[in-house]
């Protein structure tokens, strides 16, 4: 093991106060390809150390105390990389907040920035000077910077203590609802680096590529503290330009020899039909891991990736998987070329009465998430906390030193360690374990649970979809508690493909049933076949669940009212 | 041909409804004003060629033309034949 990739926590402070600076002064930290013709921009550890300590004196000059809290909300540059590490090198606890948020409404924009800066408790807010203006000098309780002034003079490191209770914050993933803020102390992030670095097998010679925003775990963890703190480079692109166009990216994997990328599930189809390019100009076999981290992983998305690129030099072994959560500071599980992510088929119904059995009709094809990374101790747990054998489902429970303590309770009268039961974190996804593989299977809160049965709400729209005549991709199944019978009844939206067969869709729907029924073994109490583009997406781009069933609610008189 | 920006109006102003969950009027900012963020872009611009049936192709957009209800429909429009 290269001396490096000692992520102790002594190392860590060291490393973040640029100690070894004689020895990797001269190496490349980033290669910006960011910006117009999504140029190089070449940024050694001198340079980075240098442009910290000058903004670390800036935050110091600007009367910012240890301890302090600041939320960064900057578009995604170098100079918002610069400003994480510096409010590091000067003691304080950063987070990356979503950029752009700035809304035209000024003041509902001010009302939802207050809620994230009040839920972080922030005492700086650091942005561009146009953000700044609207906002004048302070947000509630949180004062307003536009571009920390670069500090003069000299600055001594007051990198925070590694028995503080927060290095930095990040944000729980929901896709809807409030995010919570996840406190990460120094002793969480060497255990979690420690661990993902051995897994990974990271060498001196690896390299990181990514477009990933910075303000979700996967961005911030995996793509910039794991290169910086292992002294690996970075290549960096913006998620904006990859979206306008993902090619300069893939070319880039060549061009730089990048050996480690993760990218959520939608990533792999995007790219394999977006990123049509010259095959001579494509070279993808330094890539040692390709990690799909998002849940669910869909085997089909892989499979388009793996064929689409598998001429470029692609190696099979290079398709991986990842389980992680903002909680567990990243990683909770991983496959890799030794022990590759696993798929299973298992049968829907069965699937519901938490069992798995093994299917080839009403299946649905599950891609393990790989192996818990060593430290961390996953657990499936019945409702009543019960331990689960392996191949039973359950919720998944984490405990190990790379968990958070609790979320950040800013007023102080939140629940203590709501999330919690005992040391264990309950994560509120379902799942199983076979063969020591970690499968994610959804959602708790999202599974219906008819007559006693799970059914997930995805098999249910799956099937919806397959029916001539409704639109693929665009069906939400959801339960709605009914009192009466005392259990959920099954409810299907799904649209159409055309508005004409909604004057005549007693047929459509009687197929749609029984495709649902044929499926998963439990008949909807109502469906709802309605026109094109009525089902809310959340700002993830997918269907959003929670917020196309307040719109059910709301519009329940005029769906039931349907001929 | 020319496509009629005007006959695209009303879908154009359906995708983005169903992503911002707002009225938003036609010519306000939607990139740079924050509404929609890359994210959101990627399943936009794969909508919106599904729709209106045009492939909008990689490198020959940028953010700004996707910045209002009006420059989607610019866009779109000079991408369909």
């Amino acid at each position: 093991m290269a001396a490096h990739l000692d992520f102790g926590r002594s190392a860590l402070r060291s490393r973040l106060c640029f100690d070894d600076i004689e020895a990797c002064g001269a190496r490349e930290a980033f290669n910006l390809r960011i910006g117009p013709s999504a140029g190089h921009r070449r940024i050694t550890y001198a340079d980075l150390r240098s442009d910290v300590l000058s903004i670390a004196a800036g935050f110091v000059d600007a009367g910012a105390l240890p301890g302090e809290r600041v939320a960064l909300l900057r578009p995604h540059s170098y100079e918002l990389v610069v400003g994480f590490f510096a409010a590091l090198f000067a003691g304080l606890v950063p987070s990356v907040i979503a950029w752009p948020t700035a809304k035209m409404d000024a003041e509902k924009y001010q009302r939802n920035l207050r809620a994230v800066l009040g839920g972080l408790a922030a005492h700086w807010l650091i942005t561009d000077a146009a953000t700044a203006e609207k906002l004048g000098r302070s947000v509630g309780a949180t004062r307003v910077l536009h571009a920390v002034p670069r500090g003069v003079g000299a600055i001594e490191p007051r990198v925070a203590s590694a028995e503080a209770p927060a290095m930095f914050v990040q944000f729980s993933g929901g896709t809807t609802g409030a995010q919570k803020s996840v406190p990460i102390s120094a002793g969480h992030l060497s255990a979690q680096l420690h661990s993902y670095a051995s897994v990974l097998d990271l060498r001196d010679s690896d390299r990181v590529i990514s477009w990933l925003p910075l303000y979700h775990d996967m961005g911030l963890v995996a793509c910039l503290l794991l290169p910086f703190f292992a002294r690996i480079p970075l290549t960096m692109f913006s998620p904006m330009e990859w979206v306008m166009d993902p090619r300069p990216f893939i070319k880039a994997v060549g061009e730089d020899r990048a050996t480690h990328c993760w990218l959520p599930n939608f990533a792999f189809a995007f790219m394999a039909k977006r990123a049509a390019v010259p095959a001579e100009s494509l070279d993808l076999s330094s890539l040692r891991a390709v990690v799909n981290c998002s849940e669910p992983i869909r085997a089909e998305s892989m499979d388009l990736f793996r064929a689409r690129f598998a001429a470029n030099g692609l190696r099979d072994d290079a398709l991986q998987a990842c389980y992680a959560m903002a909680e567990a500071t990243f990683a909770v599980s991983q496959s890799t070329p030794a022990d590759p992510l696993r798929r299973v088929m298992v049968s829907v119904p069965a699937l519901g009465e938490g069992r798995l059995v093994p299917a080839d009709s009403g299946h649905r094809v599950l891609v393990s998430s790989g192996r818990p990374i060593p430290g961390v101790e996953v657990r499936i747990s019945d409702e009543s906390g019960n331990e689960q054998a392996p191949d039973r489902l359950g919720e998944i429970w984490l405990r190990g030193p790379a968990i958070m303590d609790d979320y950040l309770r800013p007023t102080g009268t939140e629940p203590v360690r709501a999330a919690f039961s005992g040391d264990w974190y309950r994560s509120g996804d379902l799942g199983f374990i076979r063969d020591g593989h970690v499968f994610v299977a959804g959602r708790k809160k999202d599974v219906i649970i008819v007559g006693g049965v799970n059914v997930y709400p995805e098999d249910v729209e799956a099937a919806a979809c397959e029916v001539p005549g409704i639109h693929a991709g665009r069906a939400v199944a959801m339960g709605l508690y009914n009192e009466e019978q005392g259990t959920e009844s099954m409810v299907l939206i799904a649209e159409v493909e055309d508005e004409q067969t909604l004057a005549n869709s007693r047929a459509l729907e009687t197929h749609v049933r029984a495709a649902v029924v044929a499926m998963v073994g439990a008949a909807p109490s109502r469906v709802f076949l309605v026109p094109p583009k009525w089902i809310v997406k959340s700002t993830a781009g997918k269907i959003s669940r929670s917020e196309t069933r307040v719109r059910v609610l709301e519009r329940w008189a005029e769906l039931t009212g349907r001929p | 041909m020319t496509t009629d920006i005007n006959k695209l109006l009303p879908g154009i102003r359906e995708i983005v409804f169903m992503r911002t969950h707002d009225e938003v009027p036609d010519d306000e900012p939607l990139v740079s004003g924050g509404r929609i963020d890359s994210m959101l872009i990627v399943d936009l611009i794969l909508d919106l060629e599904e729709r209106f049936s045009v492939t909008i192709p990689p490198g020959d957009v940028q953010p700004d033309d996707f910045d209002s209800i009006n420059k989607i429909a610019s866009t779109v429009a000079r991408f369909a034949s």
